[in-house]
């Protein structure tokens, strides 16, 4: 617990009589990449929600380092440090890549709704989103705007509006979605890189890429936690074989 | 924020409306003069609009709630003897800031339609409240005696002395809306029109920003109110009802949704029509639709896109070579 980046206890969401968060409970290490998979519709994107706070929970609790965050506002866990991603692209799309990031860098950077306070001449602000342009690859770009990026820059756009709130938990909604090879390995790269300064909570599909960076994996099967462990532990779980990752895949990949 | 038409453009309107009352004193067409002040206020009324509608995203079909309640103000102040217009403008400022708070918290809880349904309902409760004061009028509306006082030995009680006064309000408006629209209040505000999910999501309460938006788009329509008020020396609960901001919407998108003189351009063509129609054919309005439908059909931005063709056109082209 005290190395706990991010603790969640009986966490609970049901939609009418359907149950699409069980009694989920999470402890994840500081430092870690820590991969959530699941078949689909086994409520990793509800669960992410909950996280953030752009869906209320109906019971449970949630700690960053500590810090109780469960029933808070959704800006109030922006600020504390846990900020999420998006599975279908969300950003800002009649805004250059430079607006994108400066509006988000600038919600962390000051107070206030900042009223006559010209964005452009917010020298702080426009260095740290030129710099994370450069670091999600789209230094070139900044002056385009996002609508007229191709579809694994406007993936790593929306990566880069999470990493602009300066996270210390990062959720990620399956950033590799609709990748190319290349590009996947791009976005591989880019949270390798990211290992280092946060912790990463990451829903992802593609098996490569959750074998490839997770430290630990937990297993999500109708909203409930099935198995939760290392990478090998969880290969080597009976039941999540049978549950969802099938006995081809894993002699593929073991 | 992109820069509206031409660079010129501005300063051309600028300096249109200093000369064209000069020049309607000169050739003795002062009557004019009153229809330019009426022209001027309006723009700053569809300005508020504007920055509510094309930067906020939130359609309000009730923004001349906010223009009556200034005007109303402003007759009740000279009805019980203020006489300082500085004054005048505080309480209407303080009135349409607090109903805006008011109508805004509750309508910004819903979206799309509702929020459309919402504000007209509650501007129309305003509408039947003012009817009812019998004390001020009622339906008959409130005259007032004389215009406040400006001081400072400045004379706004004849035509060209309030028209200046008026002129002045409108620069500094959109001065204002101007320096807003480059904040950092603005880049969210806009940031979350597009997105406010995602606005959300990277920590922005957005209902504050935009309620924050909705108070100081009341605001600038109270003072607009409180102009026209003093302009016709007489208000009337009609000021307030809903086909009222249905007629703002229509000068909004005459103009063009968020172009930053788009409000300005909607009054301006609306009632340069409404004033050659009224005075030439009996059922005027008929005709006005007629031109509307064609403004529509020809420039479905509105009137500024037209006068910045050139440059859209010019950002199509980008977007294609990008693949877009």
């Amino acid at each position: 617990m005290a190395s706990d980046a991010l603790t969640v206890r009986a966490l609970q969401k049901n939609y009418g009589g359907l149950c699409a968060t069980r009694d989920v409970h999470l402890s994840i290490d500081a430092g870690h990449v820590h991969a959530i998979i699941g078949p689909n519709g086994a409520g990793k994107t509800t669960l992410l929600s909950l996280l953030s706070g752009a869906l209320a929970a109906d019971g449970g609790e949630i700690f960053l380092f500590g810090q109780a965050l469960h029933g808070q506002a959704e800006q109030v866990r922006v600020a504390a440090g846990l900020v999420r991603s998006f599975q279908i692209t969300s950003v800002f799309d009649e805004l250059t890549v430079l607006d994108n990031l400066l509006v988000a860098v600038q919600r962390g950077l000051h107070r206030g709704y900042g009223f006559l306070h010209a964005s452009a001449s917010d020298r702080r602000g426009r260095e740290q989103a030129l710099i994370l342009a450069q670091r999600i690859g789209l230094g070139q770009q900044v002056r385009q705007l996002a609508s007229q990026l191709s579809h694994g820059a406007r993936r790593r756009l929306d990566v880069g509006l999470a990493i602009a709130c300066a996270p210390r938990v990062l959720l990620m909604d399956e950033p590799m979605a609709g990748m190319g090879h290349e590009e996947s390995a791009d976005m591989i790269a880019l949270i390798e890189s990211l290992k280092t300064e946060l912790t990463v909570v990451l829903v992802e599909h593609d098996m490569d890429a959750v074998f490839a960076l997770a430290d630990r994996i937990t297993v999500l099967v109708q909203g409930a936690v099935l198995a939760s462990g290392t990478v090998a532990q969880i290969r080597a779980n009976a039941e999540v074989r049978q549950a969802y990752l099938g006995e081809e895949d894993m002699q593929e990949t073991v | 924020m992109q820069a509206s038409f031409s660079k010129i453009g501005p300063a051309v309107l600028l300096l249109l409306f200093i000369a064209l009352p000069l020049l309607a004193q000169v050739t003795g067409l002062d009557y004019y003069i009153g229809v330019l002040t009426r022209m001027l206020i309006f723009a700053m009324l569809a300005s508020s609009l504007n920055f509510l509608l094309g930067y906020g995203g939130m359609v309000s079909f009730g923004h001349a709630v906010f223009f009556g309640i200034g005007a109303y103000v402003t007759a009740i102040a000279a009805f019980h003897g203020f006489t300082n217009v500085w004054l005048v403008w505080l309480l209407a400022a303080a009135a349409s800031a607090l109903a805006g708070l008011i109508i805004g918290a509750i309508a910004l809880r819903t979206r799309a339609v509702y929020f459309i349904m919402i504000t007209m309902a509650l501007a129309q409760l305003f509408y039947y409240f003012f009817v009812g004061l019998r004390y001020y009028g009622g339906d008959d509306g409130l005259q007032i005696a004389q215009r406040p006082l400006l001081g400072f030995g400045l004379d706004i009680s004849g035509d060209n002395g309030f028209y200046w006064l008026v002129l002045s309000w409108l620069t500094a408006t959109l001065l204002l809306l101007a320096l807003l629209l480059r904040s950092r209040f603005g880049l969210a505000l806009n940031a979350i029109r597009q997105n406010e999910r995602r606005a959300q999501a990277i920590g922005y309460a957005s209902l504050r920003y935009k309620l924050a938006a909705f108070v100081i788009a009341a605001v600038i329509a109270g003072l607009a109110g409180s102009l026209i008020g003093m302009h016709n020396l007489f208000v009337s609960p009609k000021l307030l009802h809903w086909s009222q901001s249905g007629i703002l919407l229509v000068m909004v998108a005459l103009g063009g949704v968020g172009y930053f003189y788009g409000g300005v351009l909607g009054a301006m063509v609306f009632l340069a029509l409404e004033e050659v129609l009224s005075t030439h054919v009996q059922y005027w309005q008929i005709y006005v639709g007629v031109v509307l439908l064609a403004v529509v059909m020809v420039a479905p931005r509105g009137v500024s896109s037209l006068l910045r063709m050139g440059k859209s056109l010019q950002r199509l082209e980008q977007g294609e070579s990008h693949g877009v």
